[in-house]
């Protein structure tokens, strides 16, 4: 499979039950995108902060942050000037650079977009590409779109090996330029010259495909109107038991206090 | 005597439609995150995921680019940048459905339906447009107005060249291998 986030592990994360996990998920998310106090999304975020430094390490919670440590400190410069009302804190030849409102709103967004971003994280690390379809199946996404999307997966570092592959070959044989020739100029021209044979060549290996993998999928019964069985299940009985309690509790918590504090 | 409803018959068999999907899907979402194009003016990089859509859109059909642009899309940022991928799942899935069905309208004529003409690049407009104002819209709420615009000319830039590269990939093609025609979906 191609290298998502999910690591392997023993936490209680890794333990909790999937269908949980994306329940606690989507309510997340619609929770940092809520107008709410701003004193509740921080306690939301700490809670997932905490729950991430609880189950994995400081390391992996560092992790999603680091990725996105460019875009936050977009959003520390660029929030403030669209933002200018409230009282102001700094401003240059009479206008308004910083004010009340606009750290605010600033901090509003870097809650916001650190929580969902901690959220899906703690989703994605935790849960197995297997794990997330069996999930998604049994909310009621047909067999059909999940066979699609664990295929589409398991393809990816194929259809990547094929691109370098193309590549080599196309410089192998000087498609884009005769030694000696001058490289063309212009990102335009040279897109054309370089990247067109090669994305042709990769665009047609890969549609071949699609007929012999129907093939495949069709000797298998795929499209047959039958009962399907699953050689792989999610768990059942008392540890989804266990495991949805819990993630109703966490609900009624979150509800609870954006009710309370709302 | 009753007239008897024709069942609307989907092309290929469901197969082929998984097949045809799950092949795109990766494609897409290789073109996407793996294969990067450095833009020295700007050391930056732009992604070839709109490529890919609009080329889907032209040859394979509406549904094609719907469930392709935004499963590929969604797929590509779950592995590097999660926060965008349900943003990715709707707005390009949105950017190749827009485009795929208005590419099939005849602009230029009834002989240029289906064919590179009018059709095609007013389909491209409209899915830049999509593209560009569903992640102006969706990035104003995650990352406030200030960040969203300071993208807006990168993600013009690359639906334009994205347009470009997919039509002339879409051409390629289907020169190179008429029966990728049959797969339109």
């Amino acid at each position: 499979m191609i290298g998502t986030f999910y690591r392997p592990g023993r936490s209680f994360l890794h333990r909790f039950d999937p269908r949980c996990k994306l329940v606690l998920l989507l309510l997340f998310l619609v929770l940092f995108l809520l107008s709410i106090p701003l004193t509740l999304l921080g306690g939301y975020l700490v809670f997932l902060a905490l729950m991430i430094l609880a189950a994995l390490n400081a390391r992996e919670l560092v992790r999603p942050l680091k990725v996105i440590g460019p875009l936050l400190l977009l959003v520390v410069v660029l929030t403030p000037p669209f933002h200018r009302e409230g009282q102001v804190y700094l401003s240059i030849a009479g206008w308004p650079l910083l004010t009340s409102e606009g750290v605010l709103e600033t901090v509003r967004l870097l809650v916001r977009f650190t929580g969902i971003t901690l959220a899906l994280f703690a989703f994605l690390r935790t849960s197995s590409p297997e794990q997330v379809l069996l999930t998604l199946r049994w909310f009621g996404l047909p067999f059909e779109a999940c066979l699609a999307l664990g295929i589409a997966l398991q393809y990816m570092p194929t259809l990547h090996d094929l691109y370098l592959q193309v590549v080599d070959a196309h410089r192998l044989r000087g498609s884009a330029r005769e030694a000696g020739a001058p490289r063309p100029r212009g990102l335009l021209r040279r897109l054309r010259a370089d990247l067109l044979p090669v994305l042709t060549s990769v665009l047609i290996v890969a549609v071949r495909r699609i007929t012999v993998l129907a093939m495949a999928l069709e000797v298998r019964g795929v499209g047959l109107r039958i009962r399907r069985s699953s050689y792989t299940r999610l768990p059942a009985g008392r540890p989804l038991l266990r495991d949805a309690l819990i993630g109703a509790g966490i609900c009624a918590l979150a509800l609870a206090a954006l009710f309370v504090f709302t | 005597m009753r007239a008897k409803k024709r069942a609307r018959q989907l092309p290929g068999s469901p197969a082929l439609r998984i097949a045809t999907i799950a092949i795109l899907t990766a494609v897409t979402a290789v073109l996407t995150w793996l294969v990067r194009i450095p833009v020295p003016a700007t050391k930056g990089y732009f992604n070839l995921g709109d490529t890919v859509i609009y080329f889907t859109a032209f040859t394979l059909g509406p549904v094609s680019a719907l469930l392709t642009g935004g499963l590929g899309t969604a797929i590509a940022d779950l592995i590097g940048y999660p926060t965008f991928a349900p943003i990715s799942l709707f707005v390009h899935g949105l950017q190749g459905l827009v485009a795929a069905l208005i590419a099939v309208i005849p602009l230029g004529g009834k002989r240029s339906r289906g064919t590179f003409g009018p059709s095609w690049i007013v389909a491209a407009a409209a899915g830049t447009v999509v593209m560009c104002g569903g992640y102006l819209a969706a990035e104003t709420v995650m990352v406030g107005f200030g960040a969203a615009l300071v993208e807006l000319p990168f993600n013009l830039l690359q639906n334009l060249v994205g347009a470009l590269v997919g039509i002339s990939l879409s051409l390629a093609v289907r020169k190179a291998y008429p029966p990728v025609l049959e797969l339109r979906w």
